[in-house]
């Protein structure tokens, strides 16, 4: 498919919709890479999945200078978001890999913030095209775990 | 199947920010009590009222794929084209051969969008989601500056013979278990007065003209005939719970009074006038609230009359979360200048597509 980044990745960034390598359980995301990042498989065979609510930092860092109209600082994580199991959105799927996911933080004080927290996925703005806002997932400490 | 429609779901959404009315009023001198919601600077409607949609799904234990409707009300959608519906529906799932419909210009957007959904349900046999979002424009030193609200509001209407029918499933198959409705849609009424004293241009704070002059010839009347013919046709004497939507707290107070007996439920102490949101976010905080076998009449006034819908509740939940009254207790401040912002739509110069 062709067209932006925003419109091609709509699913993965306004749903979290993961592709899960059936060759390695390698869970791609937001892409869809024909070549499997961990056991080569090309053409990998992927399998769509959803991934949960719900997911743990890995590592972040803080963005301190960004243009004006940015609102700083601006932490951005890695999270591993694991796949919504069959009992509910908040159960990894059995045997099934977590998603990496690559995110801004919104409504998150820089205290509260440290590898290994678990953060909520928030559907927000993160740029506008023209006058016309992209949203996609963001994420933050769950509200009223602050 | 039957033509009962139910309330299968409920949500309501408060962004974190608030400002205290009281900063507001120094700003140009006066007092000022309360505190009005702010959104943050990367939430839109279209973000807010999907906050209030995803919760509302979870209690119906629907996913957006079941829905056959999905319809919006807005006051302050910024745009001419483009919509809240639409962009709600496919963050949901809710996509392929869904309706979609966006509800505006008056503040009983809110209760036409729910009559539609009700008719569409009662006629399609298809659950329907409505949401209402709203951030009310500011005009500092406006009369209305310190009670400019934001939220959202979310209710899933599904037709009430697949939720007890004789397999006890929903619509889609996912509740074997065949747990009670939120409430039943019993009864809705409306009256169209034409008549408009208040009014607003896009992005602008409002006119609201001769204001007792509007209740008493706009908003007193409208709301008294719709109330009524809701409850008369729920069969209901007197409510339990009553909502009521409008830009002026006072009125809106003053219509809940003609029910002594009845609970007032209204967020405007927290959060101020979120337009056609405050019907869905008041309604919700008020489902929330209620006991099995209350009755709740809800009524949103705005330009052109008033709606109003009688509720009988029969397993209100506040799960999953988040509540109405949790979302009001999760808050932080903001400044004044925070407040005046935040409600602009932000441009993010310089930021290129990705
Ligand atoms: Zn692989």
């Amino acid at each position: 498919m062709s067209g932006p980044r925003y419109h091609r990745t709509r699913r993965q960034d306004q749903r979290l919709v993961g592709f899960e390598c059936q060759g390695c359980g390698w869970v791609s995301f937001p892409d869809e890479r024909r070549v499997c990042k961990r056991c080569g498989d090309a053409p990998a065979d992927y399998e769509e999945v959803q991934l949960a609510d719900r997911g743990e930092v890995m590592t972040f860092v803080v963005q301190h200078y960004l243009p004006d109209d940015i609102e700083t600082p601006q932490p951005v994580a890695i999270v591993d978001v694991p796949q919504a199991g069959e009992d509910g959105p908040q159960t990894g799927n059995e045997g099934g890999e977590p998603a990496r996911v690559y995110g801004l933080l919104t409504e998150t004080d820089l205290e509260d913030l440290e590898v290994g927290r678990e953060v909520e996925a928030r559907f927000r703005e993160v740029f506008d095209e023209g006058d016309r806002p992209i949203n996609a997932i963001k994420f933050s400490i769950p509200r009223g775990e602050q | 199947m039957s033509d009962v429609v139910v309330i299968a779901g409920h949500g309501g959404y408060v962004p974190l920010y608030r400002i205290d009315r009281a900063d507001v009023a120094e700003q140009h001198g006066g007092r000022g009590s309360g505190e009005s919601a702010v959104p943050g600077r990367d939430e839109n409607h279209v973000t807010m009222a999907s906050e209030a949609a995803e919760t509302a799904l979870a209690r119906a234990d629907l996913d957006g794929g079941a829905l056959g409707a999905v319809v919006s009300a807005s006051v302050t959608d910024p745009f001419a084209e483009h919509g809240v519906a639409a962009h709600v529906a496919y963050r949901l799932g809710a996509t392929g051969d869904v309706r979609t419909g966006d509800f505006r210009a008056t503040g009983r957007a809110a209760t036409d969008a729910l009559a539609f959904a009700r008719d569409f349900v009662a006629a399609r046999g298809d659950p329907a989601l409505l949401v209402a979002a709203d951030v009310m424009p500011v005009e500092q030193g406006h009369d209305d500056e310190a009670y400019s609200g934001a939220g959202a509001g979310a209710l899933v209407l599904a037709p009430g013979d697949a939720v007890d029918g004789p397999d006890g499933t929903h619509p889609d198959g996912t509740h074997p278990d065949g747990t009670d409705p939120v409430g039943t849609v019993a009864g809705t009424g409306a009256e169209t007065t034409g008549f408009v004293e208040r009014h607003r241009l896009h992005g602008e704070a409002a006119t609201s003209g001769d204001g007792k002059f509007e209740g008493e010839a706009g908003f007193g009347p409208a709301v008294e005939a719709a109330a009524g013919r809701a409850l008369a046709a729920a069969g209901i004497e007197a409510p339990d719970r009553v909502v009521v939507a409008a830009h002026d707290a006072r009125m809106a107070s003053g219509a809940a009074s003609e029910f002594p007996d009845a609970t007032h439920d209204s967020t405007f102490d927290g959060v101020g006038y979120a337009g056609a949101a405050t019907f869905a976010l008041d309604l919700a905080h008020s489902l929330e609230s209620a006991a099995a076998g209350e009755t709740v009449l809800a009524a949103a006034y705005g330009p052109g009359g008033a709606d109003a819908v009688a509720v009988e509740v029969a397993a209100p939940r506040t799960d999953p979360g988040p509540s109405v009254a949790e979302l009001l207790d999760s808050k932080e401040y903001v400044p004044y200048a925070t407040h005046v912002a935040n409600r602009e739509r932000f441009d993010y110069e310089g930021v290129t597509v990705a």
